[in-house]
C-alpha cells in the first residue's frame, strides 16, 4: 500500500465506484464536525441490550464509529469503515428508544449501504435506499388524514413555530387552503422523488426537485433536522458523481461546464462540507450554506446522467 | 448473488416490511415516517406517591416533561410503558400523559390504567 492510498481526496477504489467513496466521506466528515456519536443506552428498542453493561456498550459503539471514521476518510478500507460506523449508529438507535431519529437512521443506512455495495452492484443499493426513504415517507403520509385536511401544517407552523410568514400568507387565501395545499404538495412531491430516484435517467430531475423541496423546508423552518440534510446531499452526490473525472473545460467554454467540472472536485465538495458543518457559522448562516451547497451541486445533477448504475 | 448483495437485499427488504407493518399499528418506529405528526404533550408523573419534577421525568423517560413529539403519541406511550415495566417497576410509578395530536382537542392517557390501549 502506498501513501497515496491514504489520501482522502483519492476516490479510486478497487471495489467501489468513486460516487460511493465520496458519499461516505461527506457524511463521515459531517458527523465528525457536528460532534455526532452513536446514542448511549437508555430504554433500548431491543430488550437484550438492557442486560449489557451500558458503559461497555457506549465505549464499543463510540470506538467502532471512531475507527470507522478513520478508515472511511484515510484508507482504502472504505467499506469496512462505513460498515463499522454505520453499525455503531444503528446499534445506538436500537439501544435508545427515546433517541429515535429518522435523521440518524438515514445516516446509519447510508453508511451501511456503502458497506454492502460492490463493483457489481454499483450505486444500485444506495439508489434503492433513497427510493425507500421517499416512498416510505410518502406511504405514511398518504394514509394519514391529517396530511390531507391541513391539520398537520396548521399545527406545525402556527401552534409549534408561530410562523409569521405562513400566518401572513394564510390571510390571502380562503381558510385552510394553504395548509391543505402544502400537505398535498408534500405527498405528491415525495412520491415523485421516489419515482425519479428509481430511474437513473431521472436522477437529475429528482435532485433538482429534492433541493427545491428540502431547501424550502430548511429555509421555512430554519432547521436542518440534525445530520439529515447533509446526509441527503451525500446521497445525491453518490447518485450523480461521475465514474471518471470529466475533462477540464477549455477557457471560454461557459460557466455551466466550469461549474460542472468544479462540482466534481473532491477537494471542493469536502471543503464545502467541512465549512458548512463546522461550528464556524450560526444556525441561519449554516442552513443557508447547506442550501447553497445543494444548489452548487446542481450542475453535477444536470449533466448527462445516462451512465448505467 | 454474492453474500454481501444478499445481505443488502435483506436489509432493504426488512425496511419495506417495517414501513408496511407500521400501518397496522399506531406507533412509528423505524418506518421512514419523519415528522409524521405533531404531538404536543406534558408528562405528569409520580414515584412511590411523590410527584416528579421535570428533571426527574426527563432522566427516567429520556424525554422532556413538556414538549413536542414528531412521530406518534404511541411512541411516547411506548417509552413510558417500557420504563415502568423495567427500570421503574419497583417505584410504584403513576403517569398522566396529556396530549394533543395535530391540534385536536387534548386527551389524557394514564399509566398503569390505560396500558395496552
Amino acid at each position: 500500500m502506498t501513501w497515496t492510498a491514504l489520501n482522502p481526496l483519492r476516490l479510486a477504489h478497487p471495489e467501489l465506484p468513486p460516487a460511493l467513496v465520496i458519499a461516505a466521506r461527506i457524511v463521515t466528515l459531517a458527523l465528525i464536525l457536528r460532534g455526532d456519536s452513536p446514542f448511549r443506552v437508555h430504554l433500548p428498542v431491543v430488550g437484550l441490550l438492557d442486560a449489557v453493561d451500558p458503559a461497555g456498550l457506549d465505549l464499543a459503539t463510540r470506538g467502532a464509529a471512531g475507527i470507522g471514521y478513520v478508515l472511511v476518510l484515510f484508507s482504502p478500507l472504505v467499506r469496512l469503515g462505513a460498515g463499522l460506523s454505520g453499525s455503531a449508529y444503528l446499534l445506538g438507535l436500537l439501544a435508545c428508544r427515546p433517541c429515535h431519529s429518522v435523521a440518524h437512521t438515514f445516516v446509519a443506512c447510508l453508511l451501511l449501504v456503502v458497506a454492502l455495495s460492490s463493483g457489481a452492484t454499483g450505486t444500485r443499493v444506495l439508489r434503492a435506499q433513497v427510493v425507500l426513504l421517499y416512498a416510505g415517507a410518502a406511504f405514511n403520509k398518504t394514509f394519514d388524514v391529517d396530511w390531507w385536511n391541513g391539520r398537520y401544517f396548521e399545527t406545525l407552523l402556527i401552534a409549534r413555530h408561530d410562523h409569521t410568514l405562513y400566518a401572513a400568507a394564510t390571510t390571502w387565501l380562503p381558510e385552510g387552503w394553504l395548509s391543505i395545499a402544502m400537505g398535498l404538495l408534500t405527498i405528491v412531491t415525495q412520491w415523485l422523488l421516489a419515482a425519479c430516484f428509481l430511474r437513473p435517467r431521472w436522477t437529475g430531475a429528482g435532485v433538482v426537485l429534492a433541493i427545491a423541496f428540502h431547501g424550502g423546508m430548511v429555509l421555512l423552518l430554519n432547521a436542518t433536522f440534525g445530520p439529515f440534510v447533509i446526509a441527503l446531499i451525500a446521497a445525491y452526490v453518490g447518485l450523480t458523481w461521475p465514474d471518471a473525472p470529466p475533462a477540464r473545460p477549455a477557457s471560454g467554454s461557459g460557466w455551466a461546464a466550469a461549474a460542472a467540472w468544479m462540482a466534481t472536485r473532491p477537494a471542493m465538495v469536502l471543503l464545502a462540507t467541512m465549512l458548512i458543518t463546522s461550528e464556524a457559522f450560526g444556525g441561519l448562516v449554516r442552513n443557508v450554506s447547506l442550501v447553497t451547497l445543494s444548489l452548487a451541486l446542481l450542475p453535477l445533477a444536470l449533466r448527462d446522467s445516462r451512465r448505467i448504475t | 448473488m454474492t453474500p454481501r448483495t444478499l445481505v443488502a437485499v435483506i436489509f432493504l427488504a426488512g425496511q419495506v416490511v417495517l414501513v408496511v407493518a407500521s400501518q397496522f399499528g399506531a406507533a412509528r418506529w423505524f418506518n421512514w415516517a419523519p415528522h409524521s405528526s405533531q404531538v404536543q404533550y406534558t408528562i405528569v408523573a409520580s414515584a412511590d406517591g411523590r410527584p416528579l419534577d421535570a428533571g426527574e421525568v426527563s432522566r427516567r423517560f429520556g424525554l422532556a416533561a413538556t414538549g413536542w413529539e414528531a412521530h406518534a403519541v404511541r411512541n411516547v406511550q411506548d417509552i413510558i410503558v417500557q420504563y415502568a415495566r423495567t427500570h421503574g417497576r419497583d417505584e410504584r410509578l403513576t403517569v398522566e400523559l396529556h396530549y394533543s395530536v395535530n391540534g385536536r382537542p387534548g386527551q389524557v392517557w394514564t399509566w398503569p390504567a390505560d396500558a395496552g390501549r
